[in-house]
């Protein structure tokens, strides 16, 4: 189960399950304790019949005529006992009438137990005291007791023999069945209706009891960067969660600290690189006007601002990206003409390369919320990959469309293809792929780019890379 | 034309103050923001260059008050931290331009003729260097009669080249006014512009020279 079936579903379930055994192990015990019961009480009676038949048959089966003994008083349970006599070697001698034809004397149980020592020839039971005495209540009989089924009905039988006569009581099942048939249909439906409430309750609570986490969840989905100063009230909750939302504030708290830290990093950084930055630059850039024109000096000097160019170039990347990491980058919402943007850019791939073939399909009037300088940086970005990853006499590919409320920008170039295993790294920072041909840059401009594009609301992806050629498409919130 | 320069590095101050009194300009300098401020409002400036970082009041809020008090010059701001956020908010502030350090002061100087000439739109609009007759305001061409087809690339770096006949510009100068910055500076971009430049000039394409090893200047006859 695990992750697809949910924590809930797992829970309701397993509470199922449990009460579930729990309730059929008491149901069945129940059940049979009540057969038990039953038949246990039949059995009594039928011994009670039993006895006073010896009665009337004045002690002894022997005397006893089945036609003349009243069975009324037998009582509304034993509606439907039939009694039959046996005597060794000749069968049923006398059945009463509502005797089953299918019951014969080789179905009925022989009684097996022996009879008491010292009772007279073995074959006599001794009732003599019992009808001397009619206040001590019927005599002592323990008759043999069977259950057999004929065509559908269950009978209870039971045999009682004394000297070579057997007496056989047989008692129809089929009420005492339907009363436990009942019961044990009322047992089901408890079962099968305390299950499903089972259930239900155990969905419930295990929703209550996830409610914390839900909420857990929602409030660590909405906090972004931007406000990370939010905490979650521990107040009403349960013990164990107030717990975990301490725990989860005081994470959070921790992030909001790195968080400051690495804004105030770039906004630090920011002021203490760019300041000795300027001042080389501008007093390099005042030199290099003071010097004689041509000269070697102002070579130096051109080739020295030359390196802090680059120098600022990386400056303003790194920073750019730790803006970006301290979900600082947060461009404005100017309308930008990407389709005049991307127009110049376009111009430059021409002018850097007259060799390569350029195909232009660029819609007009594009425009994008957004901030122009970091958009053109993207745009410059891919343009200038596509050229410097080309080959000689190659093509350069361009579109620009407006996709629903979005803005498609499509870089395509042939030259060689990115390695299969270099794809996923190629936004990485400082990442070059291995023959990149010329030293240029240090391997920051497609991280940046992405980050940017991702800062807008969009995203950019190295679509495909063949030997055919390579696209990467930008896509803009419009 | 006065420029006021509020700038606390001292050094950042004094190549500024010194390359705009190259480019003509009568620049002051001034370190602290509530001396900037007060300067600022009582006398009359073409332009106010304000950093951002300033002790004793820090330059958007000189440029919240200056504009409270409905004084409308024409403010470029210098931003080194937080690039986004300040450039933003500066030019909701009422900026006209800003300027991200480090920055070159020829690019001040180009930033500055373009907003000055903005609140006097007759001033300068036309600039005439040698065989060349430059008009600002229509971004057009001229050499002798003939009228010349530029690119908007083209057109900005001729008129870049032409702001100071005789300086020399170097190729990441050039660069940074042309293509702001975000090329690679071992590009060879500004050369292959500038021979388009020179082709399309024709017989006046001496007018562009080439400084070896440094960078390119208009010439001044």
């Amino acid at each position: 189960m695990g992750r697809r079936w949910g924590f809930r579903v797992k829970l309701a379930l397993i509470s199922t399950v449990i009460s579930g055994i729990v309730l059929i192990a008491v149901c069945s015990a129940f059940w049979v304790f009540m057969r038990h019961l039953y038949l246990d009480r039949t059995d009594r009676e039928l011994a009670d019949v039993a006895s006073h038949l010896v009665i009337a048959g004045h002690g002894s089966l022997a005397g006893l005529h089945l036609a003349e003994s009243p069975v009324a008083f037998y009582g509304e349970e034993l509606h439907g006992l039939a009694t039959a006599l046996e005597d060794d070697g000749r069968g049923l001698v006398e059945r009463s009438d509502n005797w089953p034809d299918d019951l014969t004397a080789s179905d009925l149980p022989r009684s097996a137990k022996p009879v008491p020592a010292g009772h007279g020839g073995g074959q006599h039971v001794e009732y003599t005291d019992l009808h001397h005495d009619p206040h001590a209540g019927p005599p002592r009989v323990e008759p043999t007791y069977a259950t057999t089924e004929r065509n559908a009905r269950r009978w209870r039988l039971a045999a009682l023999r004394q000297g070579g006569r057997t007496l056989h009581l047989a008692l129809d099942l089929r009420g005492q069945q339907a009363v436990l048939d009942h019961i044990g249909h009322v047992l089901l439906l408890t079962v099968v209706l305390a299950l499903m409430i089972s259930a239900a309750g155990g969905w419930f609570l295990a929703g209550r009891a996830l409610r914390p986490v839900r909420r857990l969840t929602e409030a660590a989905t909405e906090i972004t960067a931007a406000d990370l100063d939010r905490r979650l009230d521990p107040c009403g909750a349960d013990r164990e969660f107030a717990r975990l939302i301490t725990v989860f504030n005081g994470m959070l708290e921790r992030l909001e600290r790195s968080f400051g830290q690495a804004v105030r990093f770039s906004a630090d950084a920011s002021h203490e690189l760019k300041t000795p930055l300027t001042i080389l630059q501008g007093e390099v850039e005042a030199a290099l006007q003071a010097a004689p024109a041509g000269g070697e000096i102002q070579r130096v000097l051109a080739s020295q601002l030359e390196e802090i160019q680059r120098l600022k170039r990386l400056v303003r990347q790194l920073l750019l990206l730790s803006h970006a990491d301290s979900g600082s980058l947060r461009p404005g919402h100017e309308a930008v003409d990407l389709s005049a943007l991307f127009r110049e850019t376009c111009e430059d791939i021409r002018a850097l390369s007259p060799d390569l073939r350029v195909d232009l399909d660029l819609a007009p009037d594009v425009t994008v919320p957004g901030d122009g300088v970091l958009l053109r940086q993207v745009l410059l970005n891919l343009t200038s990959n596509s050229v410097r990853h080309n080959e000689p006499g190659g093509w350069v590919r361009c579109r620009l469309a407006r996709s629903g409320d979005r803005a498609v920008v499509s870089v395509a170039n042939s030259g060689p293809r990115i390695p299969s295993g270099d794809r996923e790294r190629i936004f990485d920072r400082f990442f070059r792929v291995a023959d990149s041909r010329q030293g240029e840059g240090v391997g920051l401009g497609l991280s940046l780019a992405l980050e940017i594009a991702r800062a807008h609301g969009g995203d950019l992806e190295l679509v495909d890379s063949t030997d055919e050629g390579t696209e990467f498409r930008l896509v803009l919130p419009g | 034309m006065k420029i006021l320069v509020v700038e606390d590095e001292k050094k950042i101050a004094a190549f500024v103050r010194r390359g705009l009194d190259e480019a003509g300009f009568d620049a002051r300098v001034c370190h602290d923001g509530n001396e900037g401020y007060r300067l600022a409002r009582e006398h009359e400036w073409d332009a106010v260059v304000l950093d951002i970082m300033l002790p004793g009041r820090d330059g958007l809020s000189i440029l919240k008050q200056l504009r409270d008090k409905k004084i409308s010059v024409p403010v470029i701001l210098l931003t080194a931290r937080g690039e986004l956020d300040e450039r933003i908010e500066g030019l909701d502030l009422g900026a006209d331009d800003y300027l991200t350090k480090p920055f070159f002061v020829e690019e001040l100087v180009a930033r500055l003729h373009a907003i000055t000439r903005r609140a006097n739109p007759d001033q300068r609009s036309l600039l005439e260097v040698g065989p060349l007759r430059i008009d600002l305001l229509a971004r057009g061409v001229q050499v002798g009669d003939r009228t010349l087809e530029l690119t908007a690339r083209e057109f900005t770096l001729l008129e870049y080249l032409a702001r100071s006949p005789g300086r020399v510009y170097t190729r990441t100068q050039i660069l940074e006014h042309v293509w702001h910055y975000d090329f690679d500076p071992s590009t060879n971009i500004v050369d292959v512009y500038i021979r388009r430049l020179r082709q399309k000039l024709e017989d006046e394409r001496d007018c562009i020279e080439t400084v070896r090893g440094v960078g390119y200047r208009l010439r001044r006859d």
